[in-house]
């Protein structure tokens, strides 16, 4: 059998006898498409081609389906997530607000009661404070509008959800204000509330906030555990600055530190 | 060597209905065997064919020549193929047995059609528009070259790079017989 017999063959099998296919082509034509002549579909081989087709297009059909479901169905899970997420912590961050501030008022003359120093157990020294959160004063920058010192925190325990840092000058009453550190060594705190003003350090340009955020999803591991931030006193200030801390411990119980920095002999 | 039948056509095409008919009825059937040679698909081919008919009736009054005009509606023809295996979600070509299945006897010569059909299909458009036409609509090389489109060595060339692909062993004489 040659090559030209097998292919004659095989292709004979395929291409069954069209008769009218002559009349349908020139009508097809001469009616610009209008009028196609189709017969029924010939199935081939048991189930075969029409079977199938018809299965590979639902098949493709249903895939799609699922594929569109999973990614509408992402986004709307991840947004509503979010949105959930974004409204829990702004309920949370509103209960820290309503807190009281317990920060003592010192006469002009009086002395600035300066927060204990903590170590921790391998004797390296923590910060200013008596725990759960404790301060530590880094670099000093003196800007137009104040002195502004690169500030960590550090929590000494766990805690639970968010800390609130709020301030002022025990003195003169001036609020203290925050914002995010241009160059950070370690893991951030978050500048909260209204912007109140800009400030240039180091030739950035950094907002001026009431408030900090101290957000345990953002510390690094040790040694960048503690979250660093800009204080800024305004000048006039008396350098006695206390500092309001307010949170949860982790076994669920509130607490609202004070923390008071005398920064006048830290110059 | 089975010869495409064609009425002799000189004049040039002039435009009416009558006339493009004339043209085109003797070329349905040769077209059809070639779609059929292209896609093996049956119901596909009558639809090439359509498609093309009404292509050709578009561009009827690019036919200079009425003795061109089975090559250019074989042409039309092949390039429709190419258009609908495009659109063709998959291609390929099965007989319901599994791939790895050996039948030997009476079932061996389907099977090693199934592989000439499958070799077939595999060749790239053109070598199987070269394959198609000259094994199967037995046209002499020179009018395979005027529907590819290539010069007569080229489409010989192809021809015998297509026919190595189908058949790697067989003499190549042997082969064109």
């Amino acid at each position: 059998m040659t090559l030209r017999s097998e292919i004659h063959s095989l292709i004979d099998d395929v291409g069954q006898p069209a008769h009218s296919l002559e009349h349908d082509a020139v009508e097809f034509a001469l009616s610009n498409g209008r009028l196609r002549n189709r017969k029924p579909v010939r199935v081939q081989t048991g189930w075969g081609f029409g079977m199938r087709r018809a299965g590979s297009m639902l098949a493709a059909a249903l895939v799609i389906v699922m594929v569109v479901t999973l990614v509408v169905g992402g986004r709307l899970w991840r947004d509503w997530n979010a949105q959930q997420q974004s409204a829990a912590r702004q309920a949370h961050v509103a209960e820290l607000r309503a807190r009281p501030l317990y920060l003592p008022v010192i006469g002009p003359g009086g002395p600035c009661p300066q927060s204990p120093l903590a170590y921790d157990g391998q004797g390296y020294f923590e910060g200013y404070g008596t725990g759960p959160v404790y301060a530590k004063g880094g670099q000093r920058y003196g800007l137009n509008s104040g002195t502004y010192l690169t500030t960590s925190y550090r929590s000494g325990q766990p805690v639970s959800g968010l800390v609130l840092i709020r301030g002022r000058d025990l003195k003169t009453n001036q609020a203290v204000v925050f914002a995010k550190s241009p160059y950070p060594q370690g893991s951030t705190g978050t500048p909260s509330g209204n912007v109140i003003g800009t400030e240039v350090v180091l030739g950035v340009t950094v907002e001026l906030h009431p408030q900090l955020l101290l957000d345990p999803s953002l510390l690094l591991p040790p040694p960048s555990d503690a979250w660093e931030a800009l204080e800024g006193f305004p000048n006039g200030s008396s350098g006695c600055i206390g500092i309001q801390a307010d949170g949860f411990n982790a076994d669920g119980s509130a607490f609202s530190e004070i923390i008071v920095v005398n920064y006048l002999l830290l110059s | 060597m089975q010869q495409v039948a064609t009425r002799p056509l000189s004049a040039a095409y002039s435009g009416t209905e009558q006339e493009f008919t004339d043209l085109l009825v003797p070329l349905v059937q040769p077209g059809y065997r070639l779609a059929c040679a292209m896609l093996h698909d049956a119901q596909g081919a009558e639809d090439v064919v359509q498609d093309a008919s009404l292509t050709a009736w578009r561009k009827i009054g690019g036919l200079q020549d009425r003795a061109h005009a089975r090559s250019w509606f074989l042409g039309i023809v092949a390039n429709e193929c190419r258009n609908a295996r495009r659109k063709k979600w998959v291609a390929g070509v099965t007989l319901g047995l599994p791939s790895w299945l050996t039948v030997r006897s009476g079932e061996q010569q389907i099977v090693e059609g199934a592989d000439l059909r499958r070799a077939i299909m595999r060749l790239r458009h053109r070598d199987r528009l070269v394959v198609a036409l000259f094994f199967y609509l037995d046209l002499p090389i020179e009018d395979v070259a005027v529907v590819v489109g290539d010069s007569v060595s080229a489409t010989r060339g192809r021809l015998y790079r297509s026919i190595k692909r189908l058949r790697p062993d067989v003499d190549l004489e042997e082969a064109l017989k």
